[in-house]
């Protein structure tokens, strides 16, 4: 038997042949008793591996996977005021308008409203979502590639989130997730950007317990409890996230 | 809704990359079960199995816009799929200076009677286990994921040729595993066994 009877045998086997290759597989298994045993282990081990169970995820599970995606979506500064950016532009655009029309005697009803332009920016969140113009520092999608995705996440969280209940699993997936999204936005490339969005924001702070510890200015992400005590998660400089208990002040989970 | 009027998933790509959130959900709904499958059997336990499901699907979210169209969504699926499980294999194995959790045991006596068809299946998941991760991939896939040798090849970007001989090799080794190796009943002269 060489190495081609047993490619032959093994798509026999999963029934990957056409009828007429089948046939011939077929005789030439008859004539060789090798092939023919062969071919017999070979059916005895795919039904083992088809007789297991068909995995589906439990309720808990399920959940755990779309807490991940589920996420409010945090983005970068730039990203979060596009709409109030928007809205700006939107204002100057029609009161210089309304200015110049009602200068030239143009019928002003025609025109919309402020509250209209101001609306139509604030709902159209994919224009919102698209990737703001690579700023200084921050790493351009890759060449070839047309960067449309809205973007998982960002620098800071919108505000603090509620994470619930965690398992200890839960908290360092999460930990994990809060400090790559640093790389994830290409961050970890300017640490020296990170530290001053960190100084600027009203946000980049940590408990003076934590400070005494020696942790540095960071941003609050969200909170949840772990074993029942209440804890709060912060993304750190340097691709790093921390967790604390509220009540001691202890550091109870860190990334890396 | 009927089976035509259903989104394929390209559309819901297509959708979730114009900004709108619910098709990535729908397109999550749709696949998670089978992605966790696939990471349960490369990975061989629930938790790491989930892991590496949450990564896909992030990898997914953050980089749907690398999706061509070149091959079938389930495909780079997949793709995506076994290269996360690869990544956290290897993760694992940096990290392996503690030994990963036995099987659990079981000792009560009343439960004895259940074991049976339990014991089977948890030799055979332990034989998979137990598989080089790359035979391992191809059997899950072509065994028990029933996709065709072509579409493997795809996925792992290997030759046909290569993954049938990984199935055949996977297959011999749980066999032999199991205590199923079929003995030839004539040994034909001259059979010059490579």
């Amino acid at each position: 038997m060489h190495d081609h009877d047993d490619e032959l045998i093994a798509a026999l086997a999963g029934g990957h042949l056409s009828s007429a290759e089948t046939e011939a597989a077929r005789a030439t298994v008859a004539s060789c008793p090798r092939c023919s045993a062969e071919l017999a282990t070979q059916l005895s081990a795919r039904q083992s591996l088809r007789s297991l169970d068909q995995v589906t995820l439990t309720d808990f599970e399920r959940s755990r996977l779309h807490h991940v995606v589920d996420r409010p979506v945090a983005r970068p500064w730039y990203v979060r005021l596009a709409p109030a950016l928007g809205a700006a532009a939107g204002f100057v655009l029609v009161a210089g308008l309304g200015v110049t029309l009602l200068g030239s005697g143009a019928d002003v009803a025609e025109l919309p409203t402020v509250s209209e332009a101001s609306a139509d920016a604030i709902a159209e969140p994919a224009s919102a979502a698209e990737p703001a113009p690579a700023a200084e520092g921050i790493e351009e999608p890759e060449a070839g590639l047309v960067e449309r995705s809205p973007g998982l996440l960002g620098l800071a969280a919108p505000g603090p989130l509620d994470f619930g209940d965690l398992t200890e699993a839960d908290l360092g997936t999460l930990l994990q997730l809060i400090a790559l999204e640093q790389e994830l936005e290409g961050l970890s490339e300017s640490v020296t950007q990170l530290q001053e969005k960190l100084a600027e924001d009203a946000t980049a702070s940590v408990p003076e317990c934590l400070e005494d510890a020696g942790v540095p200015p960071a941003i609050y992400v969200g909170t949840g409890t772990l074993a029942g005590e209440p804890i709060e998660l912060f993304m750190l400089p340097d691709n790093r996230a921390v967790a604390y208990q509220q009540s001691s002040c202890e550091i109870v989970a860190q990334f890396p | 809704m009927t089976e035509e009027d259903r989104p394929t998933d390209e559309g819901l790509l297509d959708r979730y990359l114009s900004g709108d959130s619910d098709a990535f959900h729908e397109l999550m709904s749709r696949h998670e079960d089978r992605v966790f499958s696939v990471c349960l059997r490369i990975m061989g336990d629930r938790e790491s199995a989930l892991d590496a499901t949450q990564e896909t699907f992030l990898t997914l979210y953050r980089k749907a816009n690398r999706f061509s169209g070149r091959s079938a969504f389930t495909t780079w699926l997949y793709r995506v799929t076994v290269n996360t499980c690869y990544d956290q294999l290897r993760r694992i194995r940096r990290h392996q200076a503690q030994p990963l959790d036995e099987s659990p045991q079981v000792d009560d006596p009343a439960q004895q009677d259940q074991l049976g068809a339990r014991e089977v299946r948890q030799e055979i998941e332990a034989a998979l286990a137990r598989l080089p991760p790359d035979f391992r991939t191809a059997v899950v896939l072509v065994d028990m994921e029933d996709l065709s040798l072509k579409e493997v090849s795809d996925v792992v970007g290997v030759p046909v040729g290569t993954v049938k001989s990984r199935v055949f090799r996977a297959r011999r080794l749980l066999a032999e595993s199991l205590g199923n190796l079929a003995p030839p009943s004539v040994h034909p002269i001259g059979d010059n066994d490579a």
